[in-house]
This record gives C-alpha cells, sequence and structure tokens, in this order.
C-alpha cells in the first residue's frame, strides 16, 4: 500500500482536485481493448472516464480510457460489480469526484452511486430524485434535481440536493425550474435553471448561501433555458439551449421559430450578466482563462455551422473556429467537450443515441490525433491521476 | 376465361362469386404468405397470427395491452400498409396502427405481399407501398350467434358475442360485440454478469370494448360492402425495465384511446369488360395520454391526440383484350390530427396498371404517382413477372420502387427545428421460385425468395442537445440481401408440417454489423395433427441475436430466443373448446430492449353456436 494523490480534472469542477488516497489502482483485473490512440506520454499516470448514457432504456457505462497503456476498459462497473441487479442504472448524467469516490447521477434510476476510486467497486447508492448535474466542495456534493417535474405538465420546482461526503445524508432546498449547471463561487452556489419541461422556460440563476444551505435569491438573465455552468476569471460563465416556440401562419401551417439562439452569458457575482455576442453555444468548458464553447452558429437559419467558440474569460474576446474546413468537420453532433489540461487537447465527443458514439482528441490546431469509437450516447468526460 | 384455371388454383375462388369479384380479386402472382381461417380463428389478433410469416419481425412490446407492429424484411414498420377489406387503416400520426387491437375472429383471410400487391383491380394507395397486408372480412352465410369466452393467464377475459345471417335475397350482415380485459401482471427475471433477479410486471392491465357491424349486398354483377367500427380502450403503460429506486414504481402512465370507422366499398361490373370499384372510409382516432410522475403521482402531463381521416378511392379495370387488362385508380385521403400542435395532410395517389396474362407468363407494370399539400410528390413504379412453365412450378420476379412519407410524429413532435424532411426511398428487387403439388393424400408445397433492398434517406431521430429537442434527419442509406424459404408437407389435411426460415444480412453503408433490431437468422415451425373432433397445432419460433443500437458491443447485443407454443381444440357442431399454452418452456426473453416478454401461460377459449 503506497500513498497516492488523485487528481481529477472535469467538466464539472471548476480546477483540479487534490485528494489523498492509499490504495493502488487495479485495472490489471479488468478487461480491455486495445486500442490506437498513438503516444501520449503526458498522460502517463492520468486516465480519461467515459461517461455514456446509453439510449432509453439501454443502461448507462462507465468506461475508463487508458491512454498510455492504450487500452480501452469498457463497461468498468459491470466488470467490478457483476452481482448488482441491472448494473449502474439508467440514463448517467454527470460524473464528479468527491470525498475519496466517483460519483454517478442517474438520472433514469433516481439515484446516485459512489463507486471506490480504485476498484470501482458500489460503496454507496442513495435515492434523489432524477438527478442532472453536480458540484462539491471538501464536505458536501450538491446535486441539482429536476424533482418530479414531467414533461409538459404542470410547473414543479426543481430541488438542490446536499450530500455529506462522510454520513452520505442528504438534505434539499427548492430552487427553481429543471435546473442543471452548477458552481461554487466565494462560498456561494449558483444554480442555472431551465424549466424546459415548461412552455416559459426559466431565466433565473438560483443563489445559494453554501454556510448555511439556504436559497439566499435569484438572479434573473437576460436569457432563458439556462444549461451549464463554469467558473472563469471570477465570473460565472452559463450557456442555453435556446428557444424555440411554435407559431400558425396564415395558411393554417405550423411553423417552427427558433425564438432565441442559444447563447453564452457572463454572471458577475454581483448580480451584473451580460451576453457575449456572436456565441451560440450549448456545451461549454473551460481551460486556464479560456471559455471553450460549442454550438450551431447557424441555427436561427436552420442551418448546421458547427462552431468552437473560444473566449477570454478576462477581455471577453471571442475567437470562431468553424468546424468546417478542419478535422473537427469529423464531429457530427458534438454532444461533451473536455479540454485535457495537461496538454491542452480538445476532446469532444460525437454522440449517437442509435449506436456508438465516437470520442475525437484535437490538437490546439485542432488536427485530430486519435479517435476512439465509444458506446451510445457519450456524454460526460473527466481526467483522473492517480 | 382464358386464366380460370390458373386463377382457381392460386386463390381457389369459391364459386358463389360473381364475375366482378372474380375480377376483382384476380392477380398476376400470389401472395408471400397468407393466413387462412382456421390460423385466424385460433388466434387472439393479428399480430398473433401472422408472426410466423416470412420476413416478419414482430415487434411486440409485451402482454395484452403491449403495442404490436411489424417490421417487414428489414424496412422498418412504417413501409408496411395494412388494408381491411382494401380499404388503407394506417395511421398518419405513427403510420402502423397497433396490430394487437385488431381482431382476426371476423377475418376470412390475411395476406401479405412484399413489392406489389398483384390483384388486377385495386385502388392507387395499394400500389406504392413496400409491403402490404390485406385483411379480407369473412362474409355471413347461414344465420348463426356465436358466443365466444376467453380467459387465462394476466387476468385475461376476452368474451365476445356475433351474430350473422342473410336479410334478404342479396343482403347479408354482421354484428359483433368484443371485450379484452388484462391485469397485464406477469413475473420475469432480468439477468446479467453474476445475477438473475425475478421481478414482476406492473401497470400493463387493459380494458377494451369492440364493437363492429358490417352489411353485405350483392346485387347482380356488383358486390358492396359497408363496415363500422369501434374501439374503445383504457391501459397502463408499463414503459421500458430498467434500474429503478425501489422507492419508486417503473411506471404509472395510462392511455385512453377511442376509435370509430365507417368505410364501404363497392364492385360493379359494367359492361363485360369494365369494371367499377369504389371505397371510401372516414375514421377518428383520439388518444389521451397521462403522463404520471413516478416520483410524485399528483404531478403530471396530459397528451391529447385526435386524429381524422377521411378517404376515397375510384379505380376502373378494363380487359381490353383477353390477355390484357388496364386499369386506372384515383385516389384522395386527408389527415387532420389535433394536439397542442395541429397537423395536416392531403394527399392525391393517381395509379396505372397494365397486366399481360398469356399462358404460361403473367406480367403486370404499375405506376403510383403521390403528390401532397405539404411539399411531397413521389413517383412509384413496379414491375412483376411470372413464369408458371408447369401446373407445379412457378418463378417470378419483382422490382420496385416505393416510399414511406414521414409520419405527423416524425415531422411535428419530435422535430422541433424547421427542417425539411424527405421521404424515405426504397428500391425492392426480388426473384423466387414455387413448386407445389400434390401426390394422392400427400401435398408438398416449396418456395424460396431472393431479395435485395436498398433504403435510401431513412429517417432517424437525433437529440438536439438536450433532453427537450430531439429532431428528425434524413441519414443513411442501408442495404438488405434476403433469403426466405417455406416448405410444407401435409397428408390428407390430418398432418402436416410447415417450416420457414429466414436469413437478412441488413447494413448501412459503412457499418460492418446489422441494423438493430435485425436478425440474421429467424425461423419458424408449425406442426398440426387432427383425428376426428380433435386438432393439435404445435408452434416454434427462433431468433438470433439482435443489437439494440448500431453497436457491436455486448452490452448492447439481445440475446436469442426460442419459444415454443402448444395449441390442443376440440369442436362438434356447436362447440369448440381450445386451450393454448404459450411459451411452453418458459423462455425468458425481449423483443424490445427493456420490455420482458411473458413467460409460460395459458389460454382457454370456449365458443358456442347459441
Amino acid at each position: 500500500m503506497k500513498k497516492l494523490s488523485l487528481l481529477v480534472f472535469s467538466m464539472a469542477l471548476a480546477a483540479a482536485a487534490c485528494v489523498k488516497i492509499e490504495n493502488t489502482s487495479e485495472l490489471d483485473s479488468f478487461t480491455g481493448i486495445d486500442v490506437e490512440v498513438g503516444d501520449n506520454g503526458a498522460m502517463t499516470g492520468y486516465r480519461l472516464m467515459i461517461l455514456n448514457e446509453g439510449a432509453y432504456p439501454n443502461m448507462s457505462t462507465l468506461v475508463i480510457l487508458d491512454l498510455t497503456g492504450k487500452k480501452y476498459y469498457a463497461d468498468i462497473f459491470s466488470q467490478a460489480n457483476p452481482d448488482i441487479t441491472q448494473g449502474i442504472g439508467n440514463t448517467a448524467n454527470d460524473i464528479d469526484h468527491a470525498g475519496g469516490r466517483f460519483w454517478v447521477l442517474l438520472n433514469g434510476s433516481n439515484q446516485i452511486v459512489g463507486l471506490n476510486s480504485y476498484t470501482f467497486k458500489e460503496e454507496v447508492r442513495l435515492d434523489i430524485d432524477s438527478p442532472r448535474s453536480i458540484v462539491s466542495d471538501d464536505k458536501y456534493a450538491y446535486i441539482s434535481s429536476y424533482g418530479a417535474a414531467v414533461y409538459g405538465g404542470e410547473a414543479v420546482n426543481g430541488k438542490v440536493y446536499r450530500m455529506d461526503l462522510k454520513k452520505f445524508t442528504l438534505e434539499s432546498i427548492e430552487v427553481g425550474y429543471q435546473p442543471e449547471g452548477l458552481a461554487i463561487l466565494e462560498d456561494k452556489l449558483y444554480v442555472a435553471n431551465s424549466g424546459g419541461y415548461n412552455y416559459v422556460h426559466d431565466n433565473r440563476v438560483s443563489v445559494i448561501d453554501v454556510a448555511t444551505f439556504t436559497l439566499e435569491k435569484n438572479i434573473e438573465l437576460p436569457v432563458s433555458n439556462l444549461n451549464m455552468m463554469r467558473i472563469g476569471k471570477g465570473k460565472l460563465w452559463i450557456s442555453t439551449y435556446g428557444e424555440s416556440t411554435w407559431s400558425q401562419d396564415s395558411g393554417g401551417n405550423w411553423i417552427a421559430n427558433i425564438s432565441a439562439p442559444m447563447a453564452l452569458v457572463a454572471l458577475e457575482a454581483n448580480g451584473t450578466s451580460k451576453v457575449i455576442e456572436g456565441v451560440h453555444a450549448d456545451k461549454i468548458t473551460h481551460w486556464g482563462s479560456t471559455i471553450f464553447a460549442i454550438g450551431n452558429n447557424a441555427e436561427m437559419t436552420g442551418g448546421h455551422d458547427l462552431c468552437l467558440y473560444k473566449v477570454d474569460a478576462s477581455t471577453q474576446k471571442v475567437e470562431v473556429i468553424h468546424f468546417a474546413g478542419t478535422d473537427l468537420a469529423r464531429v457530427a453532433y458534438p454532444y461533451c467537450i473536455l479540454v485535457n489540461p495537461l496538454t491542452g487537447d480538445i476532446l469532444i465527443a460525437d454522440a449517437s443515441f442509435t449506436g456508438d458514439s465516437k470520442l475525437y482528441c484535437f490538437s490546439t490546431t485542432y488536427k485530430e490525433k486519435w479517435s476512439v469509437t465509444t458506446g451510445v450516447g457519450t456524454g460526460h468526460l473527466m481526467i483522473y491521476g492517480f | 376465361m382464358i386464366l380460370t384455371a390458373i386463377i382457381a388454383f392460386l386463390i381457389q375462388v369459391p364459386d358463389t362469386l360473381d364475375a366482378s369479384v372474380v375480377r376483382a380479386q384476380r392477380r398476376v402472382s400470389p401472395p408471400v404468405e397468407k393466413a387462412t381461417r382456421e390460423v385466424l380463428e385460433r388466434a387472439a389478433n393479428l399480430a398473433e397470427a401472422i408472426r410466423d410469416f416470412s420476413g416478419v419481425q414482430l415487434r411486440d412490446y409485451g402482454g395484452a395491452g403491449g403495442l404490436k407492429t411489424v417490421n417487414i424484411r428489414s424496412l422498418g414498420s412504417a413501409h408496411t400498409a395494412i388494408f381491411l377489406d382494401g380499404v388503407p387503416i394506417d395511421n398518419a400520426q405513427n403510420m402502423q396502427p397497433d396490430l394487437g387491437r385488431l381482431d382476426v375472429e371476423d377475418l376470412e383471410t390475411v395476406e401479405l405481399y412484399t413489392g406489389q400487391k398483384s390483384h388486377l383491380l385495386q385502388s392507387a394507395r395499394e400500389y406504392g407501398n413496400a409491403s402490404s397486408l390485406h385483411l379480407e372480412t369473412a362474409e355471413p352465410k347461414d344465420r348463426k350467434t356465436v358466443m365466444r369466452l376467453r380467459g387465462g393467464s394476466m387476468g385475461t377475459m376476452a368474451p365476445s358475442l356475433s351474430h350473422e345471417g342473410r336479410i334478404g335475397n342479396n343482403l347479408s350482415g354482421r354484428l359483433r360485440l368484443g371485450a379484452d380485459i388484462s391485469n397485464g401482471r406477469y413475473p420475469f427475471h432480468v439477468t446479467g454478469p453474476g445475477y438473475d433477479t425475478l421481478m414482476q410486471r406492473e401497470n400493463g392491465d387493459l380494458k377494451a370494448f369492440k364493437a363492429s357491424g358490417g352489411l353485405w349486398y350483392k346485387p347482380h354483377g356488383g358486390n358492396y360492402h359497408l363496415t363500422a367500427r369501434l374501439y374503445d380502450s383504457e391501459r397502463g403503460i408499463p414503459g421500458p425495465v430498467y434500474k429503478q429506486s425501489p422507492k419508486y414504481p417503473m411506471s404509472l402512465d395510462r392511455q385512453a384511446d377511442r376509435s370509430i370507422s365507417v368505410q364501404a366499398s363497392g364492385t360493379q361490373e359494367l359492361s363485360s369488360s369494365l369494371t367499377l370499384l369504389a371505397r371510401v372510409r372516414y375514421s377518428s382516432d383520439m388518444l389521451d395520454y397521462l403522463d404520471i410522475s413516478e416520483l410524485d403521482p399528483s404531478v403530471s402531463a396530459e397528451w391529447n391526440y385526435h386524429l381524422r381521416s377521411a378517404y376515397a378511392s375510384v379505380s376502373m379495370g378494363w380487359q381490353a383484350l383477353p390477355w390484357l387488362h388496364i386499369s386506372g385508380a384515383v385516389d384522395a385521403q386527408n389527415d387532420a390530427l389535433e394536439s397542442r400542435v395541429d397537423a395536416r395532410r392531403t394527399a392525391l395517389f393517381t395509379a396505372a396498371s397494365a397486366s399481360v396474362l398469356k399462358d404460361p407468363w403473367r406480367a403486370s407494370a404499375t405506376l403510383q404517382y403521390q403528390i401532397t399539400d405539404d411539399g411531397y410528390s413521389f413517383l412509384s413504379p413496379a414491375l412483376l413477372l411470372d413464369w408458371h412453365p408447369r401446373r407445379d412450378w412457378e418463378f417470378g420476379a419483382t422490382v420496385k420502387r416505393s416510399c414511406r412519407l414521414p409520419s405527423f410524429n416524425d415531422l411535428y413532435y419530435t422535430n422541433v427545428t424547421s427542417r425539411s424532411l424527405l421521404p424515405e426511398k426504397v428500391w425492392q428487387m426480388s426473384a423466387r421460385w414455387c413448386w407445389d403439388r400434390s401426390y394422392g393424400p400427400w401435398h408438398f408445397r416449396a418456395n424460396e425468395e431472393l431479395y435485395h433492398n436498398r433504403v435510401a434517406d431513412k429517417l432517424i431521430a437525433v437529440p438536439n442537445g438536450s433532453l427537450f429537442r430531439w429532431s428528425m434527419y434524413n441519414l443513411g442509406m442501408v442495404s438488405i440481401w434476403g433469403d426466405e424459404i417455406h416448405a410444407h408437407v401435409s397428408w390428407n389435411n390430418a398432418l402436416g408440417i410447415t417450416a420457414r426460415y429466414s436469413f437478412q444480412w441488413a447494413r448501412e453503408d459503412g457499418n460492418t454489423f446489422q441494423i438493430p433490431y435485425i436478425p440474421l437468422h429467424s425461423a419458424s415451425f408449425n406442426l398440426f395433427g387432427a383425428l376426428d373432433a380433435w386438432r393439435l397445432d404445435i408452434k416454434g419460433f427462433l431468433t438470433g441475436s439482435r443489437l439494440t443500437a448500431a453497436s457491436t458491443r455486448p452490452e448492447y447485443r439481445l440475446a436469442p430466443w426460442t419459444t415454443w407454443d402448444a395449441s390442443i381444440s376440440w369442436h362438434s357442431s356447436r362447440f369448440n373448446l381450445s386451450l393454448d399454452i404459450r411459451n411452453l418452456l418458459n423462455q425468458q426473453y425481449q423483443i424490445v430492449q427493456g420490455y420482458p416478454m411473458p413467460g409460460v401461460n395459458v389460454l382457454m377459449t370456449l365458443a358456442i353456436a347459441l
């Protein structure tokens, strides 16, 4: 037994967390398949964790990609826990590492599962209604939840759960409609509410005081249907799903109108917000002081111009990289993005919900370095060190 | 006429039929598969009656209330049109109706045509389908009242009462009432690498009421038929089985349906060479779906759909020469769906066909053109050729192009972005042989059909970033190569065995694996024996492993399955008693991922002629 430090970089975490864990990582006991991923010396001591949501009702799967050993460990949960009925669960919506465990949110199963960091054995399983996103600090994990809301039904407030990372007790408070992304900034927990199940979407960011776990206020943004949340340069960066409405023309035909495009908003702790011009993205991540966002630049006109936006979190200067004309064009449906903090490489999953997805690794100059075939609905990525 | 012998051989036309009827029913080549009254009497619904047909993959969500549709030759269920007495009964919202709701008790035959239905005189809608199922209602003969009681496992109770008879010289009628009740509860196993857990299927209950009435009028040279049907049901939607927190049920959703339809058709001989065929239908389908949160039953969303369809068709057949038949048809159809988003479509279909029937050759060329007011138009040609060198041998070939338009669901309910969808297009090519011969009491039949289908612009739903925004896209090309083999031996109609085998190689271009849910190999066996008043039927189904997603990983693979059903029946002049045991060996299997099928289950039927 030797002491190792475990580093985690994920879509959900603002900065690398450093956790000490006793034990050694044992991937040797699992079956992996060989993959062609080129040379990844910088990744020695690190692994990529891939979460496949699965298409309803297919089970979600958790995958470990060992880039230096060049092995792909499919469905690591079933390998580590062959006797757990129905496996990990359904529609995995987020992943985090906190309190010495990996935590996977299972939206369809209304559960959260805690896995041993090294053996991937299931150690904790708790009931949480329709969980969506997770962030954590040293003592607690915070999980956004849709509650009992159903699509097209009456408006029901969502919740944020607080889970004690040692005692596994749960408390919850009500926030806005269908809360999505979460972020902790200066002792406040911020929650992006989408209202995606309602006809009128939500434009509020709920602010929760971390010390007392009480709802302090709601901040209204100039855009609605809020999605992901990241922190960069002391600001909150929030993406939206965009808005669409149906209307009838003079001939009685129904026409779909995208009434507002996907957007990126910068929110200051004091409540002032600013929509970043020219960025139409719903998926965001960050690296250093740069916000990376992916979206469709031609959404308003019904076109399909996928773009990577790089936003300088200090100057708010935007660089637009059109997928077309670069190797990025190999991605048809970007469903998640992560920038490798060790190399600056851009990882983008080209998700399929009817078949295998594909994970691409692009260099800082947008050249494809490698790609691997993953499972159905690849939606979440995390890099961890051991 | 010149072809009487061939036609009589093919369809065994009862000698009571009028010439016009014979003319309307004449065809160039026989159907690929046919279920007769003997089979239909024993089936609980249409899905059960046709599931052993070659090339048919039944998609069954399990239980009495579980949706049942068929996918023929890997093309997807939307490519199979369903006709009741020649009138299309498909549904503009989701294309194929639920075959589990269609009774077969009052049907005479069910025929499956892949490629072109080959009758000489048909409506324009009957052209242009990649495959079609034709349901023909039995004509009432003598006065009789039959009460049927059916019941068994899963709390199934299915009583029915029918009365039929002649009203005058040319007029006859039938009235039928029936119900289907089931609690839909059954045990099933979920198994994985190191577990085998017994669970119970819940919220699959069904209460359905059915009523139908028909009138047949047959003046000289004509044949008219009027039918009205009602189907009213309320059911639980059990949803797929997946890992759920033990705190909550799997599903609490409910669905209520009320369908009413009235249809009329008439064939009239205008002269010795001209026959007119006209058909009309009106239907109203109401569907109320209640999405109840399994986390808190007081939270729900209600989705109402009301689909109204009107259809009219006129066709004319002209026997231009003793060996040449020409026909033309015009159909119009209007579908209007009222829901949170309304949808409408008016479509006009025109078709022309020329058939040459000159021994030993039969050939037919057809052309259908459809145009809709929501911007679609499509030309569907088909060529059929049959060669009948000897009485016991027949060879044939078909080439056809067809399409299926995006359904209202594709256009309005999955698609939020404004996107114009193209029709899904299919090229079908097939070649077949058939050998059919009797030696004294022995009857032998063997046939094989090799086919190739090419699907372009396949319609696929893709999530557009979130749970709330799915979009439909025209994606991908699919190539399908298939072979169907069918062999039958029987002795004196007292003992018989039928075996069917189907090979389907179906791949999306660029993929090295099968498209989801299509087994490479599937087969079925039927064995029957009859002695005096007794009859025994044994049916076996074998389906190879299937992918549930376009992936070769084992977690997306459904296991192969085999089931055996047995049925024993006894009849007298007034009574008919039967015992059906399905899934004799209690196999645990899934046809659709997440929808476990019932294990061994029993059904008893008693029919009494009052």
